[in-house]
């Protein structure tokens, strides 16, 4: 326990001080309410976001600048909480931030795909710095799927892509591609996690255990019901890790029929969760929807709990990711003029 | 010595004529560390240099293509002739018609290589096939027509195997995985010919790529090797053909492509430097950091290239610079402690304003070590073993390490003719201070003493890095500041009164020394807020305040005692060596062995014990010494030079 207070005391003093800039659910309600872009940058500017809403409205920033500037600030969490815990610690969060690279990754492809200009591409990929060492320049000039698979051949995404692009050819949708992809970057981000020890190993088995749990749901949800995979299909796309949800709890689900039979081969807290989503006009999105609030609830709970380990850093960035979904999806609700509520139904941090 | 080369910022405004002479010139001089025109703030972006970035990205491209030319035909990198004159439009064109007449040449032998290399590869796993089958006495048409089973082989990742061993639970099923190819495993799967829509399925979510016994291949699995061995002899002879083929291409085009390389490389440098300068209709503005030292000679360049048609505006840096295009960090030691210099660079290189902290490293780094590792005979051979590294005798490319080899050793004499050590002997010199396994309490006392020191003159530098900042509330109220070495003493007093005469501990000293700098560190943001030095953080609470207080009289306490293990490897090491003579001592009636065993033990001596003195000394630098005042994340000088051991600093370069 000793060795912990030392090592956490500092980081954790600091990642509570950045935690308490995160935005309250009160703020996240009141942004949903707010109907156009330069007002949710004037209601921003009252929070931990101000100078940066300042510059982007002195700018005249446009939807695209200000989604790119708040992605932003979950890159400097990222590279912050990094460098705060240091060590094996530091090693498994930029893992957690290879997440963002893994989607930029995606979104060049799906750009190569459709033959899209870099310009067009470029805007949207999440601004990672030093955090990522993909040679976007050089993706973003490839030909098409095999040059960007090419340019890839060294890199980590190597064997991944060469494995998955065959089906590419054959079936022409990125949709194996992008899972292959999700799969490696969980299996990695894993073995990351079995590199801790101690009560850092403990905690943050049982914190991406749960993560783990939730993603396995999520997508089997939709592989069922909306892709309408095999049982045997469905295993194989799915995470051999997880808190709760087991290889067992997987196969049941996979042959499971409709929501209601999925919530029913699901353990407690999700069976309440998926049952209650049955119930929603689009239960797929809602289940995604109840499935990360829970996650948002663990992370508050380590956070409530004993302080000095690795899972506050995990919980800080969470939470940031979530306080990042919900801005980005205000800021979708101003350009499809959606109403609060339907803001709110999206988002993860107000529960 | 102490601090990093004096630099100063230049912006040179230049007519856009002249500019391809100025960045020749520029790039012959070698002394302009330039940075993105976008630092100059609000009046840089009106600025156009957007069509400087479609000149890289050509440039870019036209250099994959050549690369990728060069590689196939395996031509060597030419980059030894001077620079011709810089023209990068000029280049781009010349080399990208080159290329237009070479790659489809290349192209198609490239794909006729390529082609035959896979096709050889396919066979490789179809062998691995019908190895496994040989002992089936079947036909292979009658293997491929199974009535009741159904069959498929291929590649598959070979972390997917037991996921997909999973997913077909409850499914009777084999898997026979053959042999890795690659980062994938040749796998069988067979399964109930009515489960086959099932197996497909789960092999097809499991990234299997199918590869299937060629139709034509016919007879048993045995015989069906002999016909792929033919097939294999086959691909071979037409390969080596197509090599000889990319030989003869190499003859004919390896000048003309290794020439275009340099040429594309040189000229994308300077296109490089243009990125990162301003344009407006007729004018171009660079801007960059220059030694101080050089400056005059540099305007005097830059008049005489331009005919004096330019204007130079040049600018002492500034703590408060914007990170990106703040002063780089050039480092000037003397030429024997340069070597050393890698001890910084490798805890991080300098920030401009921090004080360069070499000399001082490899003074304390060689006392560290000598004082744990004393004994002239060991010290004596590492010295010959860096002297060997420094001539290149043993490895090349280790003079550095070599050098500061020698340093140790030296310093290990010194200390062994102190503690009077000779091959681990206590008996054959007189120690000349004293020996430390006779004044253990001594040694760890002069250790703690030494630590004090060290800590010490960290915090002075911390002191004097603060001015040189100009950060009134890190010199005053800083951890490493005045605030800090009040603190810091204060424990020190306490600590030594406590022990040698703790009569003499009153309360009033205990507020003086340690419970006032406690106080005021403890209001240190508030004072620093009102005083204007520090604008409030939000959430800087007392709570962190107070964990911090805490953190740094642990940190305090904790760094002091580290150095401990000074006195703690000095014992070691004269331990180690005892037992190296105890074990020889048992084998006295064996005299060979004897001598075998002093030998061995003073070889594994100095190569570990070297080895760990050594990581204990950096790792006493860095966390007792260097966190003190070091704050590093410095950017490299990198001037923009032309010729081959030139370098510029590109965009990327740039600090978060």
């Amino acid at each position: 326990m000793s060795l912990g207070v030392f090592r956490y005391s500092r980081p954790n003093a600091q990642l509570r001080a950045m935690i308490s800039r995160l935005l309250t659910p009160e703020q996240l309600r009141a942004l949903s309410a707010t109907r156009d872009l330069e007002g949710v940058l004037r209601s921003l500017q009252e929070t931990a976001y101000g100078p940066v809403s300042a510059r982007l409205l002195e700018r005249g920033a446009g939807l695209a600048d200000v989604e790119r500037a708040v992605l932003g600030t979950l890159v400097e969490a990222y590279r912050r909480t990094a460098s705060l815990v240091g060590g094996d610690g530091g090693r498994l969060v930029a893992e957690m931030a290879r997440r963002l690279e893994v989607e930029n990754l995606k979104a060049i492809l799906r750009a190569r795909a459709r033959g899209e200009s870099p310009d067009v591409v470029r805007p949207l990929l999440v601004p990672l710095g030093r955090l990522s060492r993909l040679p976007v320049s050089d993706l973003l000039q490839a030909e098409d799927v095999d040059a960007v698979a090419s340019a890839l051949a060294d890199a980590n995404y190597g064997p991944v892509l060469q494995s998955a692009l065959p089906r590419y050819a054959a079936e022409g949708s990125l949709f194996p591609v992008e899972i292959a992809l999700d799969l490696h970057y969980y299996r990695r981000l894993w073995s990351a996690v079995q590199r801790l020890s101690g009560r850092d190993l403990q905690m943050v088995t049982t914190m991406m255990g749960t993560r783990c749990d939730l993603l396995n749901l999520d997508w089997i949800i939709r592989y069922r019901l909306i892709y309408r995979l095999s049982p045997e299909e469905i295993f194989n796309y799915t995470l051999p890790y997880g808190h709760r949800v087991d290889d067992a709890v997987v196969r049941r689900a996979a042959s499971a029929e409709g929501m209601e039979g999925i919530a029913g081969a699901a353990p407690e807290p999700y069976r309440s969760l998926l049952s209650q989503a049955a119930n929603a006009a689009d239960p797929v999105d809602r289940a995604s929807v109840l499935l990360h609030r829970h996650l948002v609830s663990v992370a508050r709970s380590v956070l409530a709990g004993y302080p000095f380990h690795l899972g506050i850093a995990v919980a800080h960035l969470w939470l940031k990711e979530a306080e990042v979904h919900d801005l980005r999806a205000v800021l979708e609700a101003t350009r499809y003029d959606l109403s609060p509520d339907v803001v709110a139904m999206e988002m993860w941090g107000v529960a | 010595m102490l601090t990093p080369v004096p630099m100063v910022r230049v912006e040179l405004l230049t007519l856009d004529r002249d500019l391809a002479a100025v960045s020749q010139r520029l790039g012959a001089l070698g002394v302009l560390h330039p940075v993105d025109v976008g630092v100059l703030g609000h009046w840089a972006e009106d600025l156009d240099w957007a069509e400087m970035d479609q000149l890289a990205a050509e440039y870019a491209s036209t250099a994959r293509r050549a690369d990728r030319v060069a590689h196939f035909l395996g031509v060597a990198d030419r980059l030894s002739a001077p620079p011709g004159a810089v023209s990068p439009v000029e280049t781009l064109r010349r080399v990208g018609g080159l290329l237009d007449v070479v790659e489809p040449e290349t192209r198609r032998v490239e794909e006729r290589i390529r082609g035959l290399e896979a096709d050889l590869q396919r066979l490789r796993v179809v062998e691995g096939q019908l190895e496994l089958l040989a002992d089936v006495g079947m036909d292979l048409a009658a293997l491929r027509a199974l009535r009741f089973l159904y069959m498929v082989s291929g590649l598959i990742p070979r972390e997917n195997v037991e996921r997909l061993d999973d997913s077909l639970e409850g499914t009777p099923h084999a898997l026979l995985p053959v042999r890795q190819v690659g980062s994938r495993v040749l796998l069988f799967a067979i399964v109930q010919r009515r489960d086959a829509e099932l197996l497909d399925r789960a092999l097809q979510s499991a990234y299997l790529e199918r590869v299937e016994i060629p139709a034509d291949l016919t007879g048993t699995p045995r015989q069906a090797l002999d016909q792929l061995e033919g097939r294999q002899a086959e691909l071979d002879r037409r390969l080596r053909s197509e090599e000889q083929e990319r030989s003869a291409l190499r003859d004919r085009w390896d000048r003309e492509i290794a020439g275009a390389r340099a040429d594309l490389e040189v000229n994308a440098r300077v296109v490089r430097l243009w990125q990162q300068a301003g344009r407006t209709e007729r004018m171009r503005l660079l801007v960059g950091w220059v030694p101080r030292e050089s400056r005059e000679r540099f305007a005097a360049e830059v008049a005489t290239v331009t005919g004096n048609r330019s204007v130079l505006a040049v600018e002492e840096p500034a703590p408060s610079d914007p990170a990106p295009g703040a002063a780089p960090t050039a480092l000037s030691n003397p030429a024997p402690l340069r070597p050393f210099e890698g001890l910084t660079r490798t805890y991080g290189l300098p920030d401009y304003w921090d004080l360069d902290p070499t000399p001082l490293a490899a003074l304390l780094f060689l006392l560290m070590f000598g004082a744990m590792f004393g004994d002239v005979g060991q010290g004596a051979v590492l010295a010959a073993l860096g002297l060997a590294l420094a001539g290149g005798r043993i490895v090349a490319g280790q003079r550095d390490l070599g050098r500061v080899l020698v340093g140790c050793g030296i310093s290990a004499m010194v200390f062994g003719l102190l503690y009077g050590s000779v091959f681990g002997y206590e008996e054959l010199i007189p120690a000349l201070w004293f020996r430390p396994l006779e004044n253990p309490l001594l040694l760890v006392a002069v250790a703690v003493a030494f630590g004090i020191v060290v800590i010490s003159i960290g915090l002075v530098l911390g002191l004097a890095s603060a001015w040189r900042r100009r950060d009134p509330a890190s010199l005053f109220l800083g951890q490493s500041g005045m605030l800090g070495l009040w603190l810091y003493w204060g424990l020190v007093v306490v600590a030594m009164l406590a022990v040698i005469e703790p009569g003499r501990l009153s309360p009033w000293m205990l507020v003086l020394l340690v419970g006032a700098p406690l106080l005021l560190f403890l209001l240190r943001r508030p004072i620093a807020d009102s005083l204007g030095w520090i604008e409030a953080e939000e959430g800087a609470s007392a709570i962190q305040a107070g964990v911090e207080a805490f953190d740094l009289v642990i940190r305090f306490t904790s760094n002091t005692i580290s150095f401990l293990r000074v006195g703690a490897f000095a014992l070691a090491h004269i331990g180690l060596g005892l037992t190296v003579f105890v074990l020889a001592e048992l084998v006295r009636s064996l005299p060979l062995a004897s001598v075998a065993i002093l030998v061995l033990g003073n070889v594994i001596t100095i190569a570990l014990e070297g080895l760990i003195v050594g990581i204990q000394a950096l790792r006493l630098e860095y966390y007792e010494f260097f966190t003190k005042f070091l704050r590093g994340g410095g950017v490299a000088y990198r001037p923009f030079a032309l010729g081959r051991q030139g370098t510029e600093s590109p965009r990327s370069q740039r600090r978060d």
